[in-house]
């Protein structure tokens, strides 16, 4: 008898440890599972669905979701991927602000197998069908980045300590797959933004001048060099009439697409005005008044605006904060065209004045941007107004194309590795010799 | 560089800038300096542009956002040491017919009304 009831012990014994080792069987199999499927696709919305669905299977559960946590987006939880175990219509749970609170303070697993009931959620209001719920954090180096959630037990029984041990550890296994699924959404975001910053030079370059007009008598060309993929210097030739041909070259203040932004505005704005047949003082002093009327006093435009009378040769021009356009004449007498007044946009009013200057034959003129003369080398030397007028005089036979490239050239070998800080513009305006 | 602030007698305030001013944090270390004395209600305040060695269009803009913060509460913003260094960029921009400019500290404290 007694034999018998120690075999019955024994029986029951090794029938227990049959059932723990089928179990640990069933529950290695998932993980393995898992792991060939997390390392089968590179698609990461594939794989955490792949993750959420296991973990249905591993729990025995109706609905499964995985959120992800960033507190600085406007909405700090955002479904990533939600899976159901059957085709039988559920109503999509929502995970809450108070769940996921104390995911952000626990930093545990939570089981709650009736939790209208449960004292840490006391108040809290649940959706009518869910009976259960097992919520385990999703981390990457101590911070919660996402949660996995699995509701309701099937056949109406309950989640247990093995249930939650399991899903932790597959939330384990998957919290570096959620983070790479989260930086892979802010890649494409950023491809994105990439997409819209080069549509947006694009119609930058567009706005630029293709080409210099062809004027009997002259030889005209313009090139700008943005710093960054859009930029905030800008030129401009316009003809005004047959007589009259407009150059405007400008420096919107900062960089990058604000700046860009700023300068597409006083380019349409200098565009009409040019065209009613104001003076250089009248087209600087409106569209000064235009733009401090549209913008901060942090924001301003130093602007040149010269209009070119092809009867007389002579160049009325008024100035606003732009560096100082150099006049070279045949004789090698270097001019500066220093009338002016302040930057566009800071002062309501400001008494802008008109200048007038003869292009002589042979004269070269070269209006240029800030870029130009403070592009800067590694001992923080700027290539400064002196080089400038060297690199002009030493090319004066050339092009104004052919002179433009020569004077980048120079600006290249003083900065050498330097990258370039500022937009780098130049226009200049050859009178024939004879 | 630094932005280095301090008051003087007569309820002036006092901004000491050096180094180079091109737009990054020290920029908007002056921002916050000016910025700093309009919620105190300085209503005099002397920027010693001594020790800058270049400026760009971005911390102009910071000079002129600090000018019209004055002028718009009839208070007085003076500006003292332009060095030859950034001598041009005022000459060019003509900034020096807007602000109150003298060449030294004690001429700008002097100059207060």
């Amino acid at each position: 008898m007694a034999e018998q009831a120690l075999q019955t012990d024994q029986l029951q014994v090794l029938l227990g440890e049959n059932r723990r080792l089928k179990h640990a069987v069933e529950e290695l199999s998932i993980l393995n599972e898992l792991a060939r499927a997390i390392g089968a696709s590179l698609d990461p919305q594939e794989i955490i669905g792949t993750i959420v669905r296991k973990s249905l299977r591993a729990v025995n559960a109706e609905q499964g979701v995985i959120h992800l946590v960033d507190i600085h987006a406007s909405d700090p939880m955002k479904t990533l991927v939600r899976e159901m175990s059957s085709s039988h219509e559920h109503e999509h749970f929502r995970i809450n602000q108070t769940l996921v609170g104390w995911m952000q303070l626990n930093r545990k697993p939570l089981l709650m197998n009736s939790p209208r009931t449960d004292p840490r959620f006391s108040g809290m209001k649940w959706d009518e069908s869910i009976r259960s719920l097992l919520c385990v954090p999703l981390m990457i180096k101590s911070e919660l980045k996402g949660v996995l959630t699995v509701y309701n037990k099937k056949d109406g029984l309950q989640f247990t300590d093995d249930d939650q041990r399991l899903l932790a550890i597959i939330a384990a296994q998957s919290g570096q797959v959620i983070e790479n699924a989260r930086l892979n959404e802010r890649e494409k975001q950023l491809v994105k933004m990439q997409e819209e910053l080069r549509l947006a030079a694009r119609i930058q370059i567009e706005l630029l001048p293709k080409s210099a007009p062809a004027v009997a008598g002259y030889d005209i060309a313009g090139k700008s060099i943005p710093a960054q993929s859009v930029g905030g210097d800008y030129f401009d030739f316009i003809q005004i009439d047959e007589h009259r041909l407009a150059f405007c070259l400008g420096d919107v203040s900062g960089k990058g697409l604000p700046a860009s932004l700023l300068m597409s505005n006083v380019q349409a704005t200098l565009r009409s005005h040019a065209l009613m047949g104001l003076t250089a003082q009248e087209c600087t002093s409106r569209s000064n008044r235009l733009l401090f009327q549209s913008t901060s006093a942090e924001k301003f435009v130093t602007l040149f605006y010269g209009i070119l009378d092809l009867r007389d040769h002579t160049l009325l021009y008024a100035n606003a904060g732009h560096e100082h356009p150099i006049i070279v004449s045949a004789k090698r007498a270097v001019l500066r065209l220093s009338t002016g007044g302040i930057m566009l946009g800071m002062l309501e009013e400001f008494p802008f004045q008109n200048d007038t200057v003869a292009l002589n034959p042979g004269d070269i003129m070269v209006v240029f941007s800030d870029g130009v003369t403070e592009a800067m080398n590694a001992d923080q030397a700027q290539f400064g107004d002196e080089r400038l007028q060297e690199v002009i005089m030493s090319h004066e036979d050339e092009s104004a194309s052919v002179l433009i490239e020569s004077i980048v050239d120079a600006i290249r070998s003083h900065v050498g590795a330097t990258p370039q800080m500022d937009d780098i513009t130049l226009m200049v305006v050859k009178r024939n010799r004879g | 560089m630094s932005v280095r602030t301090s008051t003087l007698d007569g309820g002036v305030g006092l901004i000491e800038v050096k180094g180079s001013l091109v737009g990054g944090e020290e920029t908007d270390a002056l921002r916050k300096a000016i910025a700093g004395f309009v919620d105190r209600e300085y209503s005099k305040l002397i920027l010693d542009l001594g020790g800058v060695t270049y400026l760009n269009s971005t911390a102009i803009g910071v000079l002129m956002q600090g000018f019209t913060s004055y002028a718009r509460r009839n208070w007085q913003l003076k500006l003292c040491g332009i060095n030859k260094k950034i001598d041009s960029i005022f000459v060019i921009t003509k900034l020096t017919l807007v602000f109150d400019v003298h060449d030294t500290r004690k001429a700008a404290l002097a100059s207060f009304a």
